[in-house]
């Protein structure tokens, strides 16, 4: 027991430590960004960061673990509700929610080619060509 | 007039080859609503809005009220311009392609800001005036008929511009739109079809979380040459000695008869209370138009997947109801002319309404994108105050009161 106990600890922080990130290239002139300009980027609020660079944001698919999470964690809100607000904006043809992206690999290729681009990753899925614009607990 | 008419038919087939050509900066989305709607009632038919003719009465399930599916498409042009068409398929008085294309525009957006779109709108009356249709956004089966069943105008062929502010840790929202619409109506023995031009209006959204204040004003002129033949031969044959004849004629009239519509509106949202509330007064110059003060209350909790919610609305007539008497004239015309007054009186009092609905439901998100309702309502209409229901052709003095039963799937694609 003694032995696995460390063992256990160690997992289970490492599973708590695996934050949803909002990353963007290494190239991007960005180095971070507060939560609400994440929420203004991701609620259709503006498609631009503080310093005037325009931007697109991907989203994950719906229905999936990190997508709940990162809403939830970045807007206390659930699925429902984000598409439901979605639903609102886009059917009135005012403004069109983020392109959604299934794969994390297809994903960590696209913020590492493109500066105007940001997305959010589980943290665990992070590399040395993107980086880290804000981590949410 | 006849270039917006092009402009809109131009978006709409435009995007359709579109699609296979430009994936990305082609998006389809599109929502639907499947829903069953039982009224007790053995006369009064329930309907959604005053452009149907047919609804349950007598404990009949119906699914043709508010059951419909929207499609649309975006194509994104470059980063400031985007074309946008929806279209809506639903059961309809008169039916037409061109009545199904909800909104076909083009939409500038020079910054974040600012926007201008030109084509066929929405018609931003009220808070769902955007997406009333899409009943996946709100927690109740359809939105209130009791403020939104009297203004069925969905669109119109113009142009708007919007500018945002921020301002007080929130953002303000000014928008002014004008163009002109046709909308269907029923009547008694036919189609009625309206024409409102010109279209003019403005609305002011403020928002700061959780709030979402919304005021607004439209000013509309009506024309249509329906009139109820029968009844206005009639009183053109009597005008000769019943001068009030006159009068009602042109009371019941629906050329250039000018409409004011104001709405204030409340929505607080904290993720967990969703509290909604609406108000709006109707001015009308004529009897033939609505004139009244509509408004709802609504109060829903989420609970996880659960939305539980309550409602209160009503809408009241500006005026008492009409009373229509005759002359002292002699016994026999007097008893001749009795159709005619009592076709008048009913005339007159049909576009009242007076009517207390209290409703109560659940909403349930079962799985992403799509949500079970089931709601249960009660209304109190009073007499000479049924323009919101489908009535016998005979009218109705007393008062009435109707339950109606509603379950619905919303899904969203």
């Amino acid at each position: 027991m003694n032995k696995i106990l460390p063992l256990i600890l160690f997992l289970l922080a490492a599973s708590i430590e695996a934050d949803v990130v909002i990353i963007a290239s290494h190239k991007s002139e960005i180095a971070e960004l507060t939560k609400k300009a994440v929420i203004d980027l991701y609620m259709g609020k503006t498609t631009k960061l503080p310093n005037g660079q325009s931007v697109q944001a991907i989203d994950a698919v719906s229905g999936s673990d990190l997508r709940r999470n990162f809403y939830k964690s970045l807007t206390g809100k659930s699925e429902a509700q984000i598409d439901a607000y979605w639903a609102q904006l886009s059917f009135a043809g005012r403004v069109t929610p983020p392109p959604q992206r299934e794969s994390v690999k297809e994903v960590m290729e696209m913020i590492a080619s493109n500066p105007d681009l940001i997305a959010y990753v589980d943290s665990r899925h992070l590399n040395d060509k993107v980086k880290v614009l804000l981590r949410l607990k | 007039m006849e270039f917006l008419q092009r402009l809109v038919a131009l978006v709409f087939w435009a995007m359709i080859p579109g699609y296979s050509a430009a994936m990305d900066q082609l998006r389809f989305s599109g929502f639907a609503s499947v829903t069953g709607t039982r009224a007790d009632h053995e006369e009064l038919g329930f309907r959604r809005d005053i452009t149907q003719s047919e609804g349950s009465v007598d404990g009949e399930w119906r699914f043709d009220n508010d059951s419909l599916i929207g499609m649309q498409l975006n194509y994104r042009i470059s980063d400031e311009w985007e074309a946008v068409t929806q279209v809506i398929l639903k059961d309809r008085i008169h039916q037409s392609v061109n009545e199904s294309i909800e909104w076909a525009f083009l939409q500038y957006r020079p910054n974040d800001s600012t926007d201008i779109r030109l084509g066929r709108l929405g018609l931003d009356l009220f808070m769902l005036a955007d997406y009333r249709y899409v009943a996946y956004t709100y927690p109740w089966v359809r939105p209130v008929p009791d403020f939104y069943g009297v203004t069925p105008v969905f669109h119109f062929d113009g142009a708007d511009f919007a500018h945002k502010w921020a301002i007080w840790e929130g953002s303000l929202r000014l928008k002014i739109f004008g163009g002109h619409s046709i909308g269907y109506f029923p009547t008694d023995d036919a189609e009625l079809k309206l024409e409102l031009s010109p279209l003019l209006g403005t609305t002011l959204v403020y928002e700061r979380e959780p709030w979402r204040f919304r005021l607004s004003k439209t000013i509309v002129d009506l024309h249509s040459n329906h009139s109820n033949a029968e009844l206005k031969s009639g009183l053109e044959a009597a005008s000769t000695f019943w001068p009030e004849a006159n009068t009602i004629l042109n009371e019941l009239s629906l050329e250039k008869a000018q409409v004011d519509y104001s709405a204030i509106g409340a929505m607080f949202d904290n993720n967990n209370w969703l509290l909604q509330a609406e108000w709006a007064r109707i001015k009308g110059d004529r009897a033939s138009t609505p004139q009244s003060k509509n408004w709802y209350v609504s109060i829903a909790y989420r609970w996880a997947e659960w939305t539980p919610f309550l409602l209160v609305a009503g809408a009241s007539p500006d005026h008492p109801a009409h009373h229509v008497s005759l002359p002292p004239l002699p016994p026999q015309i007097t008893q001749a002319l009795e159709p005619l007054r009592q076709g008048s009186e009913i005339a007159l009092n049909a576009t009242r309404q007076d009517q207390r609905g209290y409703g109560l439901g659940l909403r349930w998100d079962f799985l992403p994108k799509r949500a079970l309702k089931i709601q249960w309502d009660h209304w109190e209409i009073a007499a000479n105050g049924r323009l919101l229901w489908i009535t016998p052709m005979t009218g109705g003095n007393q008062d009435e009161s109707v339950n109606v039963v509603s379950l619905s799937i919303d899904i969203l694609f």
